[in-house]
């Protein structure tokens, strides 16, 4: 019996360390191409693209369209962030999805809003009717829709879509503050090859902590909390390094719904957002690869690292948990949707790599780093394992985890440079220590928990998200360059 | 021997701009934000203000606006300098109080003569 | 090997990789600031030199270190610029060595160095590089193209049309970086444009169209009518918004043809951008004769009627400019100013009301 137990654990053990091997090398080799990309790009030199898609007359105009729930904190810094865009033609669209509290007063105050008639043509079926739509007096090319909230942000976005009149939508949230070239950026690819771009992206960093300053962000900072400057590292990694490397693989699978930008028609055609997923943003992405492929089309869907969205991360525990969970529930309901490309060819670098490397290691991580860790507690339990064994096994993969966050680091440090104080790099080198030491584990029971939700089909919880607003700026001289 | 503020985030510009005017014989104020623009509008009592519109904390546009509103200050003369281009945009920038608006690329030289003619006819 | 020589293994790497990483992210940092603080102190000493030379290119040496920081400075500075100043700040990168370094760049092995010198020889307005660059609109990598394309664009002659619009025909730039290069180039371009429109291509003859409008070639009028019944949709649309912006009142009797032709032709067949596009044109040019099809466009979808009601507003601002007002009760002054006096009375409180609809209220339109 004992053999059986320790041929099975041995097994077991292999394949975690297999399993952490190819995540972690998976990790560093996303992390090493973004890295080529953007060193290749640097090398170019500047460019004076932004300036021609600023001043050519054919640019296409933006619609940008933007939720807002409850935001009465941030709203009005987003919105003077989105107007203060540089960008030759665009719109602002806020969907106010029903806010209880002063959202609409805010912006009504600060734009001076008038009642206009709302008759759209509805593009998209929405659930939650519109009940009035307002326009700024003043100069802006400000629209705020107000609705009935049917508690599904997608809603929302599709409501504002009906409203859009221009044939590229950039969709935002109401705690995103835009770089003010962030909008120039993420169209490059579509006016550089405009037959075949769908979709683009832009990368997301955490603002909490850093000085916003009507609508504009100032000198980056890093977050106080603990937990918001880990996260500050993971957005590195994930959301900007590893996004990064899968676009230039082909297998973009997520365009945050924080920063995306969208052919209208585009969208349209796959019905707008899901209302059903938790996870709309991945889910319209991957409906966008879909469709392509399967109208036979020549497309890309492209990451623009250098074009960049702040907002709020979560900063207390409770959130940060609940909001991981979410996602992970979400992404379990985008797998299962669209479960027929996995592993098909006939999808391509989408159907044979991406869809399969999300389920294995975005989706089922977490499974197999708790089996990772029960299997070695067992072990010690039933006296297979030794404690040296143990704690070596351990530290070897608290170290490799360490070894490609600091990696990340490396190529912020070298090529993005957004912090430029030491005490924040000394900080963001702690942060690269404490994420696998409590960090990674603790993510992983959250998305456990997300997907036991994802089988037992429960209801998540969205909850008040505790909004600090942006840190006010102090009325200090700007800091030389 | 007039003063002159010249703001723009582009510190090449204003160090052109400034290089020019001082070569002339005026004295010039720089500053790269519309909030310091306007500070130094009200402390330093520039007889002429040479603004980009596109700046961090108040665009150039505001500041017209807020030069306006104040009536110590609404008598300056303001010349907007930038690369905003379009028909749209001239209009709003004149309805904001510029009395010139210069588009970028622009010729320093130009500017200079433009600078020296407003300012002529300022003090009659 | 079992498990736990592996470890070990493992273990071993780690040791040796992640001090290293460490120390190299240090040391990263601390050469970035000195880098930085020495690149600044370098500029300002250049920046005075770079200055003087806008009046006397030739008095100042650009040799050793100020050489590539002057060379930075001028190649930030010169797109901005126009004129003498340009000039003298061109000719100092020429007689600096930097100019004839980017045209020998030019044919360089590396897609970047070939990027870097376009972007100079653009930025710098370099005539003489304009039968280099025009080679580069067929260059293997796209973004060396992209790139000059614009700097021909920049340097404005007008012998660049030709190539770059071959490089359009056979989709080596996009139509986008093409239409601003010719944009720059403008009016001297006006010859190989005209012969343009009636290019093969139909992306040719579209950009044509775009920038004839653009660039306000009134002789062109009687070829973008022409293309008004192209084959081509993007086309299509090019020559109505062209014919809009050019604002000619003969190209209306055949615009306001067009636009009835749209509004009866089956909904399968319907061409709502294309209807769109007449409407604001027809507003644009602001002939009374458009006034009857315009209101046959209320009565159709939201987007026609919005379109409409944006271009009737627009041509009845502009009456109101002109004309004496009639006298007419306060309250209907409001919406009836932007509402032409020929209208019956009917349609004319249907227009108001849908004007009052659109979604701009009023006071947006500044006069």
């Amino acid at each position: 019996m004992k053999e059986v137990a320790i041929d099975l654990l041995s097994a077991l053990d292999w394949l975690v360390l297999f399993y952490f091997l190819v995540l972690n090398t998976s990790y560093l080799m996303l992390v090493l191409a973004a890295a080529r990309q953007a060193g290749h790009s640097l090398r170019r030199g500047p460019t004076s693209n932004y300036d021609d898609i600023f001043a050519n007359p054919a640019t296409p105009a933006v619609s940008v369209v933007m939720a807002a729930y409850n935001e009465e904190a941030c709203v009005v810094e987003s919105v003077r962030a989105a107007l203060g865009l540089r960008y030759p033609e665009f719109e602002v669209i806020v969907v106010d999805d029903g806010s209880s509290d002063r959202t609409f007063e805010r912006l009504r105050a600060e734009f001076d809003l008038a009642e206009v008639a709302p008759a759209v043509d509805p593009d998209v079926g929405t659930l939650g009717a519109m009940r009035s739509m307002h326009a700024s007096t003043t100069d802006d090319p400000l629209v705020v829709v107000r609705k009935v909230n049917v508690q599904k942000r997608s809603d929302a976005i599709n409501a504002g879509l009906n409203v859009a009149q221009y044939p590229l939508v950039c969709c935002v949230d109401a705690d995103s503050i835009l770089e003010a070239d962030a909008l120039l950026r993420v169209v490059e690819p579509f006016v550089d090859d405009p037959d075949r771009v769908i979709a683009t992206g832009g990368s997301i960093r955490a603002i909490n902590g850093s000085p916003v300053y009507r609508g504009q962000i100032g000198e980056p900072q890093l977050p106080r909390g603990w937990l918001a400057r880990i996260q500050v590292l993971e957005y590195l990694r994930s959301f900007l390094l590893g996004r990064s490397g899968w676009s230039g693989f082909g297998g973009l699978l997520i365009i945050s719904g924080a920063f995306g930008l969208y052919r209208r028609d585009a969208l349209i055609d796959i019905g707008g957002f899901d209302t059903d997923s938790l996870a709309e943003d991945a889910d319209a992405t991957i409906a966008l690869h879909r469709r392509a492929i399967e109208r036979g089309d020549d497309y890309r869907i492209v990451f623009v690292p250098d074009s960049v969205c702040w907002t709020e991360v979560p900063s207390s525990r409770s959130d940060l948990a609940r909001q991981r969970r979410r996602w992970s529930h979400g992404l379990f309901q985008v797998m299962s949707k669209h479960r027929r490309v996995i592993g098909n060819p006939r999808y391509g670098r989408v159907g044979i790599v991406a869809m399969p490397y999300y389920l294995l290691f975005e989706l089922l991580g977490a499974v197999v780093e708790l089996v990772g860790v029960a299997a070695v507690v067992l072990g010690l339990a039933l006296g297979v394992v030794s404690i040296d064994f143990a704690i070596l096994f351990a530290v070897v993969a608290i170290g490799f985890g360490i070894a490609v966050s600091l990696s990340a680091l490396l190529v912020e440090e070298v090529i993005y440079h957004k912090y430029r104080s030491w005490p924040d790099l000394l900080r963001l080198v702690a942060a690269c220590l404490l994420e696998n030491l409590g960090y990674r584990q603790l993510h992983a029971w959250w998305r456990l928990q997300g997907l036991a939700d994802a089988f037992g089909n429960r209801e998540p919880e969205w909850g008040e998200i505790h909004r600090a607003g942006f840190a006010a700026e102090q009325p200090a001289p700007q800091p030389p360059r | 021997m007039s003063r002159i503020l010249i703001a723009d985030d582009d510190r090449d510009i204003c160090e052109l701009v400034s290089f020019k005017l001082a070569a002339l014989g005026h004295h010039v104020i720089v500053e790269h934000d519309g909030e310091g623009a306007l500070a130094a509008a009200r402390t330093e009592s520039p007889d002429l203000i040479v603004l980009d519109w596109m700046m961090p904390r108040l665009t150039g546009l505001e500041v017209c606006v807020a030069l306006q509103a104040d009536p110590a200050l609404a008598r300056i003369p303001v010349i907007l300098l930038t690369a905003r281009a379009q028909d749209a945009d001239i209009q709003r920038g004149f309805n904001a109080g510029a009395n010139d608006y210069i588009v970028k690329p622009f010729s320093p030289r130009v500017l200079a003569s433009r600078v020296h003619a407003m300012l002529a006819r300022v003090s009659h | 090997m079992t498990i736990r020589t592996a470890f070990e293994i493992a273990l071993l790497v780690l040791s040796l990789t992640l001090p290293l990483m460490f120390a190299t992210l240090g040391f990263l940092k601390l050469s970035r600031e000195w880098r930085s603080r020495r690149y600044d102190q370098l500029v300002e000493e250049t920046r005075p030199l770079v200055m003087a030379a806008l009046d006397a290119p030739t008095s100042i040496d650009l040799s050793g270190r100020h050489g590539a920081a002057a060379e930075t400075i001028a190649a930030s500075l010169l797109p901005q610029l126009r004129g003498a100043d340009r000039d003298n700040l061109a000719n100092l990168l020429e007689q600096g060595g930097m100019l004839p370094q980017a045209r020998q760049g030019l044919r360089s092995r590396r897609a970047a160095r070939r990027q870097r010198s376009a972007e100079l020889l653009g930025a710098a307005g370099n005539r003489r590089a304009a039968a280099g660059l025009a080679k580069m609109l067929d260059d293997r990598d796209g973004e060396v193209r992209q790139t000059a394309a614009r700097a021909l664009g920049r340097i404005g002659d007008p012998l660049s049309v030709p190539p770059l619009l071959d490089a359009l025909d056979r989709k080596r730039v996009s139509a986008h970086t093409v239409s601003m290069a010719l944009l720059r180039i403008g009016s001297a371009g006006a010859g190989e444009l005209t012969i343009a429109l009636a290019s093969d291509s139909p992306r040719v003859r579209a950009v044509a169209a775009d920038t004839t409008g653009a660039l306000g070639l009134i002789a062109a009028v009687p070829t973008l009518e022409d293309l008004l019944t192209d084959e081509n949709h993007t086309t299509r649309i090019s020559a109505v918004r062209a014919l809009g912006r050019l604002g000619v009142p003969t190209a209306t009797p055949t615009l306001i043809r067009r636009l009835q032709h749209e509004l009866v032709v089956p909904s399968l067949t319907f061409d709502d951008d294309y209807a769109r596009a007449l409407i604001t044109s027809l507003g644009q040019i602001g002939e009374r004769s458009a006034i009857p099809v315009l209101e046959q466009s209320l009565m159709r979808s939201y987007r026609l009627s919005s379109a409409a009601a944006d271009a009737l507003s627009e041509m009845g601002a502009r009456r109101a400019q002109h004309s004496n007002h009639e006298s007419l009760d306060s309250e209907d002054r409001r919406t009836s100013d932007s509402v032409p006096s020929e209208m019956s009375g009917e349609t004319r409180d249907g227009v108001a009301s849908t004007v009052a609809q659109s979604r701009t209220p009023q006071g947006n339109n500044l006069s």
